[in-house]
């Protein structure tokens, strides 16, 4: 395997920057002949053959093999991040890794505590040492994660790739629920992150006063609090700027997903239920009142135009009562006294028509009903069905009976009648 | 006296007549009606009391704008409104645009509206009595009686602020779709966090 030094690991990175640019889409993995290919397509004149390059990047440690199959590669880790740094196209670092950082640094306040203790400067110089580096690693993280929600807030809101409110909500919200909301929590909430710093400076500060006589370790425990101090702040900005990049769009992206789910779902309600149902009108009320037994000014002046000059002509004169009417008229009182005269009747309507010859069939009708009231005494009906060809219609009726109520109460025979016109 | 003062204040209010009657035909006023608007928003008070004691509702609509409020006498035409509104919410959503800002900004062309398009479409709007382009057309005129719309040539229009009422129901129904989604988890569950 070849030496690779900065230089030589830069200048070819140099020479062949597109390559490697498009290398880095392929970074989770890319077979043998699609790397060829991709070699090939950015060959320029006296580049060696694809199969060296192929070689030489994996030499220079910008790909590796796959761990899962033969002939397919990968991005070096090392590499792939810094790429993510020039293309400025990060990963978010979780909310977990950073509480883990917090701890970590607990440890090390530990650790710089017993240093303390033991009065051993070498332990502390070491001790720091990987506290700067830790504390460097976070806020650079920091710096990273607050790049990436500005860089995705961005892409959201300029929408390139035309997507629809809820795709684009999802991101958000992700962001939002998956990193901010937690990082509010430890920042703001549970103060966890001002825990972890207080404790690290409180230490840092008994560090000071312990070795403040030795030359060498006092200037390096001051660079560590100063570290401390900027990381607190950073990281605070950080998170600041992603809230202050992250929560219009949150909101605005939640308002337009409604907007998108809620017409949505009244067209699924709609197909369900029909529109009647869903009775949208009177939920928006739209105001359609009707003036109603109003006359208009115009309707009313001209009425009152065609009153002006009005001479009223004679009254139509009064019909003369026709004989007819008369003797359509049955008294009741009469008719009782008739009927109860004729008892017993062995058929009503046979004997209606004896009586009431010239009375309508109208009459006859009611009469006939009064009859069946029971009030002259028992009714009775035959069994057997009869038609009677009386008042121009054919009647067909189980003949009625009436008799007088005695004593025992007989009653004749019968228990339906039926009437119609034939 | 107080009282007779009172009644002859609310008797001089500026363009009475022409406000009772917009408003009684289901007209939204906004800024754009002009001297109707400027009338009611500067004697919002006299005329919301006036029309509260003739049994009318006066609305101030948060994106200022007024209108009547009838669940008595209502329009059963807001119902096709709406379904117009839904079809071309989901539209704009799906062609990836910011609905809100699109139907406030955009001048839409007859011909480039959806609701006649594809199959889904065709039969919501056959639901809403609307069948062919001249019906689509008359919607859209209804509208612009009601003051949600306006013409802007024979083959364009846009939309006026009253529009939304549409968008706030669309709001409410996506409320309605949350509960009946929410019934058997919580809002937590579904990953949703305020901020």
């Amino acid at each position: 395997m070849a030496v690779v030094t900065p230089q030589t690991f830069f200048r070819f990175a140099a020479d062949h920057h597109e390559l490697l640019v498009e290398l880095y889409q392929h970074r989770d993995g890319i077979t043998e002949a699609t790397l060829l290919q991709l070699v090939r397509r950015f060959a320029g004149e006296g580049t060696p053959s694809a199969s060296y390059m192929v070689d030489r990047l994996r030499d220079l440690g910008f790909i590796d093999y796959a761990p899962h199959a033969t002939a397919q590669y990968e991005m070096a880790r090392p590499f792939a991040e810094l790429m993510s740094g020039l293309l400025r196209e990060y990963r978010l670092t979780s909310v977990e890794v950073i509480r883990a950082y917090f701890t970590a640094m607990d440890g090390m306040a530990t650790e710089i505590g017993q240093a303390i203790a033991d009065k051993n400067a070498e332990l502390m110089v070491r001790a720091l040492k990987d506290t700067a580096e830790h504390v460097e690693r976070m806020r650079h993280d920091s710096r990273r994660n607050r790049d990436e929600v500005v860089s995705t807030a961005m892409r959201v809101k300029s929408n390139k790739d035309r997507m629809p409110p809820m795709r684009r909500y999802e991101i958000i919200n992700r962001l939002w629920t998956r990193y901010l909301v937690p990082l509010r929590d430890m920042i703001d909430s549970q103060k966890a992150m001002d825990a972890s710093l207080d404790r690290m400076e409180r230490v840092l500060e008994e560090a000071e006063v312990c070795f403040q006589m030795d030359g060498a370790v006092a200037p390096v425990i001051g660079m560590g609090r100063a570290r401390v101090r900027r990381l607190r702040r950073d990281v605070v900005l950080d998170f600041r700027e992603s809230i202050r990049e992250i929560a219009p769009l949150y909101e605005e992206l939640r308002r337009e997903n409604a907007l998108a789910r809620g017409a949505s779902h009244a067209l699924e309600t709609m197909s369900k239920q029909g529109l009647t149902r869903m009775a949208l009108p009177r939920q928006l009320g739209i105001c359609n009142w009707q003036q109603q037994g109003l006359f208009s000014d115009s309707a009313l002046e001209a009425y009152l135009l065609t009153l002006q000059g009005y001479v009223p002509g004679r009254p139509q004169p009064i019909p003369e009562g026709m004989t007819e009417t008369a003797r359509e008229h049955v008294r009741m009182n009469e008719f009782d006294s008739r009927v109860a005269a004729a008892l017993p009747i062995p058929d009503a309507l046979t004997w209606l028509a004896e009586s009431y010859p010239e009375a309508p069939l109208s009459t006859v009708l009611r009469l006939y009903g009064r009859m069946h009231s029971g009030r002259y005494g028992s009714v009775g009906f035959g069994e057997q069905e009869e038609e009677y060809a009386l008042w121009d219609v054919t009647l067909e009726a189980h003949p009625m009976n009436l008799n007088r109520q005695d004593a025992k109460g007989t009653k004749g025979s019968g228990n339906e009648m039926g009437l119609g016109n034939a | 006296m107080r009282d007779s003062e009172q009644s002859n204040a609310v008797l001089d209010l500026p363009h009475m007549a022409e406000v009772f009657e917009a408003l009684r035909r289901g007209k939204h006023i906004s800024m754009k009606d002009g001297d109707i608007y400027i009338a009611l928003k500067r004697h919002e008070g006299a005329y919301e009391h006036l029309f509260s004691e003739l049994g009318f509702k006066l609305v101030h609509h948060a994106r200022d704008f007024f209108y009547f409020l009838d669940t008595s006498n209502f329009t059963e035409l807001s119902g096709r409104i709406a379904v117009f509104m839904f079809i071309l919410v989901e539209h704009l959503a799906d062609q990836g645009d910011t609905v809100e800002d699109t139907v406030m900004t955009r001048r839409f062309a007859y011909k480039d509206l959806p609701h006649l398009h594809g199959e889904r479409y065709q039969t919501y709007m056959r639901e809403a009595g609307v069948t062919t382009a001249d019906d689509l057309a008359a919607i859209v005129r209804t509208m612009e009686r009601f003051g949600f719309t306006r013409r802007m040539d024979a083959e364009t229009f846009c939309f006026d602020v009253p529009i939304y009422r549409f968008l706030d129901l669309c709001m409410d129904m996506a409320a309605k779709a949350g509960k009946a989604e929410a019934a058997p988890s919580t809002a937590a569950d579904a990953g949703e966090v305020a901020p």
